[in-house]
């Protein structure tokens, strides 16, 4: 993808996409445009409590036990939200599901590593959280990653 | 699902049938009529075919070393019913099948592992690549 960046006199940023608007990074590009317009922020919970984060401060969610957490920093929060529903409106914003119950923010993985048994491992940026890309998963994950992120 | 089980058998078609072809040329284990010849393709079509739908196992939740003896077991039993369809017994008695044929199946199959290994180490690299310089 080629990105090209004009001077120019005008009241407003003006955005022109050219090429197959169709295909999925368009869209992807569209739908990143349109959601930074609006909040990237979410509410989550701990004891009793709300709190309200940006979502790139998540670095991945969990499903477990028919409760899906999220995990920001070293604090793990509750979301109200399935994890399929999470699949779908995060897609856009750097989310993508890499097994069953996990969804990670790709922006927090430092780098990934193939295993024997066909999954492959997911190092996240703290150094010290790993995760199991599923190899049922990979196919999703690797497009994901070479081609929308 | 069926998505997924049409491209494994495309994949299984393909590799099975190099594999099949190069060994039914390598040990000249066959010869006869065109029906024979017919007879012989099919079967190993089918194998093939039958190699590739097995593979969607890897893709499924069960546990890698359970996926792996399964699908080894179910390709070895493939590869012996592939072999009495294609008329191989008329030549080698069942028992010597464990002594030219299972051989050969193990270590072709250990290669197909091998290359699968380093393809998903491919991958790996392509993706970190990506991650590290966007």
């Amino acid at each position: 993808m080629k990105v090209k960046l004009e001077e120019a006199d005008l009241q407003e940023p003006e955005v022109i996409i050219r090429g197959q608007l169709t295909s999925v990074q368009v869209q992807n590009i569209v739908g990143l445009l349109n959601s930074s317009q609006s909040s990237q922020k979410m509410f989550f919970f701990k004891n009793e409590r709300e709190y309200l984060f940006d979502l790139k401060e998540v670095s991945y969610f969990e499903a477990h036990d028919n409760r899906t957490a999220a995990y920001i920093g070293s604090d793990t929060y509750e979301v109200k939200s399935r994890l399929y529903e999470l699949e779908t409106s995060l897609y856009t914003k750097g989310f993508v599901r890499i097994s069953k119950g996990v969804i990670v923010n790709a922006n927090y993985i430092s780098s990934v590593e193939a295993e024997f048994s066909g999954n492959y491992i997911a190092y996240m940026k703290d150094e010290k959280t790993r995760l199991t890309i599923s190899r049922k998963y990979m196919r999703d994950f690797r497009k994901y990653i070479l081609e929308v992120l | 699902m069926a998505k997924k089980i049409v491209e494994h058998i495309i994949v299984g078609l393909g590799i099975g049938f190099v594999c099949t072809t190069a060994c039914l040329w390598l040990f000249g284990a066959y010869n006869g009529d065109g029906m024979a010849v017919m007879r012989q393709f099919s079967a190993w079509l089918g194998a093939s075919f039958l190699y590739g739908a097995v593979s969607v196992i890897y893709d499924s939740d069960i546990p890698f070393p359970l996926s792996l003896i399964i699908h080894f077991t179910a390709c070895l039993l493939i590869t012996y019913a592939a072999s009495a369809v294609s008329g191989l017994f008329n030549f080698i008695k069942w028992g010597e099948w464990f002594i030219y044929v299972l051989p050969s199946f193990v270590i072709i199959y250990l290669i197909i592992g091998t290359v699968t290994t380093l393809a998903a180490k491919g991958t790996s690299k392509k993706i970190n690549d990506k991650i590290q310089n966007g």
